[in-house]
């Protein structure tokens, strides 16, 4: 949609519920992994933004 | 007064084939041992900030000698409580410090990152959703 950040084009069935490492400009998923501390090894001190995937089966309702 | 703009943040529903979008906004997270970049929702419905457990883990914040915290939503879930610093980026000079419930094991059955509540995140920012164009926007009162 016009005027959203549609991360749904990059994200993959493989990233589900798993965490993501995207780059600062929303524009790339560095790496990904099951467990955040495991991602920031990959990372390292490489600038991103993490963020967990949720099921793409599942309603979200907190 | 001046409005940041945001983007709300898509998602893609397998089952029913939808794409929904979330306010989400990057804010630093920062304990004493360090900072990162994570996700979060704001979200009007929870009482206090919310964090996973993992991220704490990555701050280097240990649960030992904290106080435990309970959230409730669909089911209870039993984490500690820790003091951290959030930041959103475009408001540099505000730094929030406050007392957030790390929650364990909500990896897969309860899928969030970071939850923004009332408490703390909508007490220091004026916020404005405005669903209709997937837009929202933050100020200072």
């Amino acid at each position: 949609m016009k005027g959203a950040l549609n991360l749904h084009k990059i994200i993959e069935a493989k990233h589900e519920k798993k965490w993501i490492a995207l780059s600062r400009d929303k524009t790339k998923i560095v790496a990904f992994d099951e467990s955040l501390m495991e991602l920031k090894q990959k990372i390292g001190d490489q600038k991103v933004v993490y963020m967990k995937v949720p099921s793409a089966d599942a309603y979200l309702s907190f | 007064m001046a409005w940041k703009e945001y983007d709300y943040t898509s998602r893609f529903h397998r089952i029913s084939k939808t794409t929904f979008y979330r306010p989400l906004v990057d804010i630093e997270v920062s304990a004493e041992s360090g900072a990162e970049t994570v996700s979060a929702l704001i979200d009007s419905g929870t009482e206090v900030t919310v964090m996973s457990s993992e991220i704490a883990t990555l701050l280097g914040i240990s649960p030992k000698g904290k106080k435990s915290g309970t959230v409730s939503g669909f089911g209870d879930k039993q984490g500690f409580i820790a003091q951290v610093g959030i930041v959103v980026p475009e408001f540099p000079k505000e730094v929030l410090t406050t007392n957030v419930i790390f929650v364990d094991g909500i990896s897969s059955d309860f899928p969030f990152d970071i939850l923004l509540g009332q408490e703390d995140f909508f007490r220091r920012f004026l916020i404005r959703f405005e669903k209709h164009r997937n837009k929202f926007f933050l100020s200072l009162p």
